[in-house]
């Protein structure tokens, strides 16, 4: 099945930042970060979206990926 | 106000409808019952198998307060919209249309039987439209919990 995915992991690593620092930025809980990471989030506001962005200063395209089924 | 609040007044609610029900069904009913048989002692045939119907229809109110218990302990747990709560209040629906249906037969039989008043049949109906009302103010409750735990789940997976 095809999926959206955040790769989160991707930007720390090129950042050098830990995801609890990441999660303090933004706003959210290390469990909902995780939700967000494991591709279990049903939704995304656009504030959180814009805060991921201006914490990892890069693009929304840097962090979301669309997986398709082959 | 607070759900621990809501769940307290609910629980005392529930105690009182339990502590009226023995109160009528151990003593309100067999002293009516006992004066109806001094009146009309015809009608001592009947005393029986009318405590006994009686209190077989009690039973399923009863298991309502039991289920209506545990859905006051989900709300104190902060846990009001979730499917257990989904499906005891259907449970409670079918408790009380099946107790409702239950009564209405059983009244019925007895006046076919010549042990009962025709006045007394036709209150029984009143108390029969009361356990369907409830019925289906349960079942709609139970179909709004549904879909709020669908919104509550999403909400909580929205990031």
């Amino acid at each position: 099945m095809s999926k959206i995915v955040f790769n989160i992991d991707v930007m720390l690593a090129k950042r050098k930042m830990s995801v609890t620092e990441l999660a303090d930025r933004v706003g959210i809980t290390l469990a909902n970060m995780s939700i967000l990471k494991n591709g279990k989030a049903k939704a995304v506001k656009v504030s959180t979206l814009h805060k991921l962005c201006e914490a990892l200063d890069c693009q929304p395209g840097d962090l979301i990926e669309f997986q398709k089924d082959e | 106000m607070k759900t621990k609040t809501l769940s307290i007044l609910i629980k005392i609610i529930l105690i009182g409808f339990a502590l009226l029900g023995i109160g009528l069904f151990a003593f309100a009913l067999p002293d009516i019952g006992q004066s109806m048989v001094y009146a009309y002692p015809e009608y001592s045939g009947a005393y029986w198998p009318w405590l006994i119907f009686l209190w077989i229809a009690g039973i399923p109110c009863y298991a309502v307060l039991v289920m209506g218990w545990l859905i006051s302990v989900n709300i104190a747990r902060d846990n009001a919209f979730c499917q257990k709560n989904a499906k005891l209040l259907k449970a409670v629906a079918i408790l009380s249309a099946a107790d409702a249906a239950f009564f209405f037969v059983g009244n019925l039989t007895l006046a076919l039987l010549n042990w009962n008043h025709p006045g007394i049949f036709i209150a029984s109906l009143s108390v029969v439209f009361i356990g369907i009302a409830i019925s289906v103010a349960s079942l709609a409750l139970s179909q709004l919990t549904v879909n709020a735990t669908e919104i509550q789940d999403e909400n909580a997976l929205t990031i």
